[in-house]
């Protein structure tokens, strides 16, 4: 890492926020999908079922 | 309701975040502290990966889009529009933690500097591809459309990685690859590119997950259509 034109301050509270936000953004996401896999599953099981109630027609 | 293939994609996934906590470990008890920067140049085994997996993830789309343009197919739109969500995802943490970064070493938290702007030029045309995707009704019109798009988004990568040369740009020159090899320490080195390749295979990862999503929301559509007609 070379040609930095700052000189570094008390790094922790950067460091802390950046993984942080690294973290929520790697897990949330994956979390999101997740959450959708199962309610997309749910949904295409109930409308795949012949006349199914458990859907009410779009 | 998860199935078994649900579950051994899940697997996959955890084996792959498993990776990425080891590699964040190696990152703070590994490398050892830089010279000029203290600590806080630790940002960079999350700030770089982030950016190689973006670009990584636009010559995806750019592959995906082409594949949608011979083959016309739903499933190759499905993986460009997941790859295009997955871009956006690690250009956005490529410009926060850039930016987290920069606060203590430049002095401030942003700055239209090359670099940084080009990559937010990445940001929104990846907001773009998604915003054509979800304007347009499925069909032909709209494989071909985003096709177009997806292909001219992986333009602004060489463009991305240029920047520091062409222009005069706060942000440092390439550190990796640069003639006469790289500066850094051995072991910040292979942190970082172990961190990308990790990355970029939790990137496939999530494009993979997201687009049998999409698949399926596919699938739903057509089968509420199919019961609607019975």
């Amino acid at each position: 890492m070379n040609n930095i034109t700052g000189i570094a301050t008390d790094a922790q509270p950067f460091i802390i926020m950046a993984y942080s936000l690294g973290a929520l953004a790697l897990l949330g996401y994956a979390h999101w999908c997740l959450l959708q896999r199962v309610k997309l599953r749910q949904l295409v099981a109930a409308v795949q079922q012949p006349h199914s109630a458990a859907i009410p027609p779009i | 309701m998860i199935t078994a293939e649900d579950r051994r994609e899940l697997y996959l996934g955890a084996i792959l975040l498993a990776l990425v906590v080891g590699h964040w470990l190696a990152a703070f008890y590994y490398a050892p502290v830089d010279e000029h920067q203290g600590e806080v140049y630790r940002i960079m085994f999350l700030h770089v990966p982030s950016a190689i997996t973006a670009f990584a993830s636009s010559a995806a789309l750019a592959v995906f889009s082409v594949l949608g343009l011979k083959q016309r197919s739903e499933g190759s739109l499905a993986l460009a529009k997941a790859t295009a969500e997955v871009g956006l995802l690690f250009t956005v943490l490529t410009l926060a933690t850039g930016s987290i970064w920069g606060r203590p070493t430049w002095g401030t938290w942003w700055t239209w500097d090359a670099r940084l702007t080009t990559t937010f030029l990445l940001a929104l045309l990846y907001c773009g591809y998604l915003l054509l995707y979800a304007a347009m009704p499925a069909g032909p019109s709209r494989i071909r459309a985003c096709a177009v798009l997806g292909i001219l988004i992986f333009a602004d990568v060489p463009i991305i990685y240029k920047s520091v040369t062409w222009w005069r740009t706060l942000h440092q020159p390439p550190s990796m690859l640069r003639a006469g090899g790289s500066t850094m320490e051995p072991e910040i080195l292979w942190t970082l590119v172990l961190g990308m390749v990790i990355l970029c295979l939790y990137g496939a990862w999530l494009i993979r997950f997201r687009s049998r999503n999409i698949r399926l929301g596919d699938t739903l559509e057509a089968a509420s259509f199919d019961q609607l007609q019975t």
